[in-house]
């Protein structure tokens, strides 16, 4: 979509997910797209996932799926320490989980996801809501271009509030 | 479809946008009028939207329609623009778990940037042209109704606090 920073380039989503089969059928709901401008990379847990963005400071993802019940921190701790952390705040960081209680969907909100989804009982049914959910942040949402040399995170704010004061 | 908190009722969108052109542009993409699971609401401007906000908290307003499920908010508007109402919006505990979109005529990466930084859920461009402002706003419409979950505004429980959230999880 003209306009988009994101045909540059892959889109690159980042998931969390520690149950291998959950990754796999993740992975097998997205192929098409990911043959086609998509890029999905998989770690086990948010430690590791926040060593990936610590690391990857160049190719950090444009999306981050973290599954809510993790080892070794959990999805709520994971979504605080990067909502924490100016380096990769403004990356959205949708929250996946089998649950669907009020309180977790409630708290993940407040905690700054950018959204919540459940695991559905079906693979074909996965496969539509990750088919809907590509389509959404390739084609419509605008993300921060990450091939962009960053601004310190002052000055983008500065800039914005001339324009908008 | 199971689980979505808003399956039984309207999924309520409010839409700040000072242009009445716009205005009714957004509405026709949407399809609004024939789609009877679909409610919008337009506000002029940040003002505007935030005290539609503060008027659904009053009980004793029978005109109330509840809480909305979406907010898209123009960046560029007179008076409150998008991101003080944004930051607004964030800061208060009643309203912050209300996913906003950010929408603008440009896509400066500053302006991005600032927006996700305060806390939107996204950024999305006003296309030049009718067709492709339909294809994303049905995209999106389908995206935060048959995919994401939102909050049960209908049964919010307590505002919580961040030091608070692990306690909340584990009773939810």
């Amino acid at each position: 979509m003209s306009g988009s920073s994101l045909n540059k380039r892959k889109f690159r989503i980042l998931v969390a997910e520690d149950d291998p089969d959950d990754r796999s059928l993740t992975s097998e709901a997205l192929e098409l797209e990911q043959d086609a401008y998509l890029s999905i990379d998989f770690v086990q847990d948010g430690m590791e996932l926040i060593d990936h963005l610590d690391k990857a400071a160049h190719s950090r993802p444009d999306l981050i799926i973290v599954d809510l019940n993790m080892p070794c921190l959990s999805g709520f701790d994971t979504l605080k320490v990067i909502k924490a952390n100016p380096s990769y705040n403004s990356i959205p960081v949708i929250v996946m989980s089998i649950s669907h209680a009020a309180g977790d969907v409630s708290v993940a909100y407040d905690l700054g996801a950018a959204g919540y989804i459940g695991k559905p009982d079906s693979y074909d049914e996965l496969k539509s809501r990750l088919q809907i959910l590509s389509r959404y942040w390739t084609e419509v949402i605008i993300l921060p271009g990450n091939e962009e040399p960053s601004l310190p995170h002052g000055a983008g704010n500065s800039m914005n509030l001339k324009k908008t004061g | 479809m199971a689980g979505l908190v808003h399956a039984n009722r309207e999924f309520k969108i409010l839409v700040a946008e000072d242009d009445p052109e716009d205005q009714i542009l957004t509405s026709d993409a949407l399809d609004v009028e024939s789609d009877e699971t679909m409610h919008v609401d337009f506000v002029l401007d940040g003002e505007e939207l935030l005290a539609h906000l503060h008027a659904q908290l009053d009980h004793s307003n029978t005109d109330r329609v509840g809480l909305p499920d979406l907010i898209v908010v123009d960046l560029f508007m007179p008076g409150m623009g998008g991101f003080d109402a944004l930051r607004a919006i964030k800061s208060n505990p009643e309203f912050r778990s209300i996913p906003v979109i950010i929408m603008s005529v440009s896509d400066a990466p500053g302006d991005v940037l600032a927006a996700y930084d305060r806390g939107a859920a996204g950024f999305i461009t006003k296309p030049p042209t009718y067709e492709e402002l339909r294809t994303k706003l049905q995209i999106l419409w389908r995206y935060w109704t048959e995919v994401m979950i939102l909050a049960d505004r209908e049964n919010k429980p307590a505002p919580v606090i961040a030091g608070e959230a692990h306690e909340m999880a584990q009773t939810g």
